[in-house]
């Protein structure tokens, strides 16, 4: 089974590889970019692993318009906004990847409140949140997603 | 009353909370989540009884002393608890998750080196501070909620 990891740093995908066992076949990306060339590059990739949090990317990399954010939600406020465009980066790339018509099933790990996690799946269909790092979780969540 | 039950009241009792959703949920990410990146999967070796295997060994180090920006956890979660207001940076619980942190500090030559009983406490130590943080972020955003106010 074939999973894009899309993080900011490595973690994740060290995780992936060193916990999750055998069956897998990672490939990783950094960005929106990253990931789209990931998926021209293979278009048998079953799987989205996701990060949300974004903080270390740079801001050219991110997906996202920080100054309509700004304007939109924080009064003005750029700061706030390219942090918020960071720690939702993660769903900002799934949103660009399923405007590009990509339906794969997208893993978060994170602890979404219930009603956020609801409103993902409305927008985004095929997504599944594991609150933590817990291996056993994550690998049904992603070999789930290949059936 | 539980120590998270005290931060619940004393959030309840300040008037602006503007901003502190996103600074508990960075304090949860970037250390409660990451800390027990290993340790949350590696519970046969909570009691110290096992060493864990190089690879995992490295991983550990990495969550626990080379986290945010190639610094300890305690590191990133002081500049955190920097920007919180006063009276919940003084809370139990916050004092009680930075006292495990720097438990985890003074483990850090033995846990290096794979020392079995070291790396049991810290990984306990690990565990109790991802909880005792995604309970933080759980309350902030409750009385948020419960507020209407916006992040």
């Amino acid at each position: 089974m074939r999973v894009l990891v899309i993080e900011d740093g490595d973690e994740y995908l060290e995780f992936a590889v060193s916990c999750l066992g055998d069956g897998f076949e990672f490939m990783h990306a950094h960005s929106h970019q990253e990931a789209c060339d990931a998926l021209a590059a293979s278009a048998a990739i079953n799987v989205f692993f996701f990060d949300l949090r974004f903080e270390r990317s740079t801001e050219s990399a991110l997906v996202g318009d920080i100054d309509a954010t700004a304007k939109r939600m924080f009064a003005g406020d750029r700061m706030r906004a390219r942090r918020w465009v960071k720690d939702q980066q993660g769903a900002l790339i799934l949103a660009a990847l399923r405007l590009a018509g990509h339906k794969q099933r997208a893993v978060f790990i994170h602890d979404f409140p219930p009603v956020r996690l609801a409103n993902l799946r409305k927008l985004y269909g095929d997504v599944l949140a594991v609150p933590d790092f817990n291996a056993a979780l994550i690998r049904k969540a992603l070999m789930e997603g290949s059936r | 009353m539980t120590p998270l039950e005290e931060f619940e009241r004393d959030l309840v009792l300040i008037t602006s909370i503007e901003g502190l959703g996103e600074i508990t949920d960075a304090m949860n990410h970037d250390v409660g989540k990451y800390i027990a990146r290993v340790a949350r999967n590696v519970s046969a070796y909570e009691t110290g009884r096992e060493a864990l295997t190089p690879t995992l060994l490295a991983m550990l180090v990495k969550d626990l002393f080379e986290t945010h920006q190639s610094k300890p956890a305690s590191a990133r979660f002081a500049t955190l608890r920097a920007e919180l207001p006063e009276s919940l940076r003084a809370s139990r619980i916050i004092e009680d998750v930075a006292a495990r942190l720097r438990a985890i500090d003074s483990l850090e030559s033995k846990v290096r080196i794979g020392d079995a009983g070291a790396v049991g406490d810290a990984v306990r130590e690990s565990l109790l501070i991802s909880g005792c943080l995604s309970g933080v972020a759980r309350a902030v955003r409750r009385v948020m909620d419960a507020r209407g106010d916006d992040a």
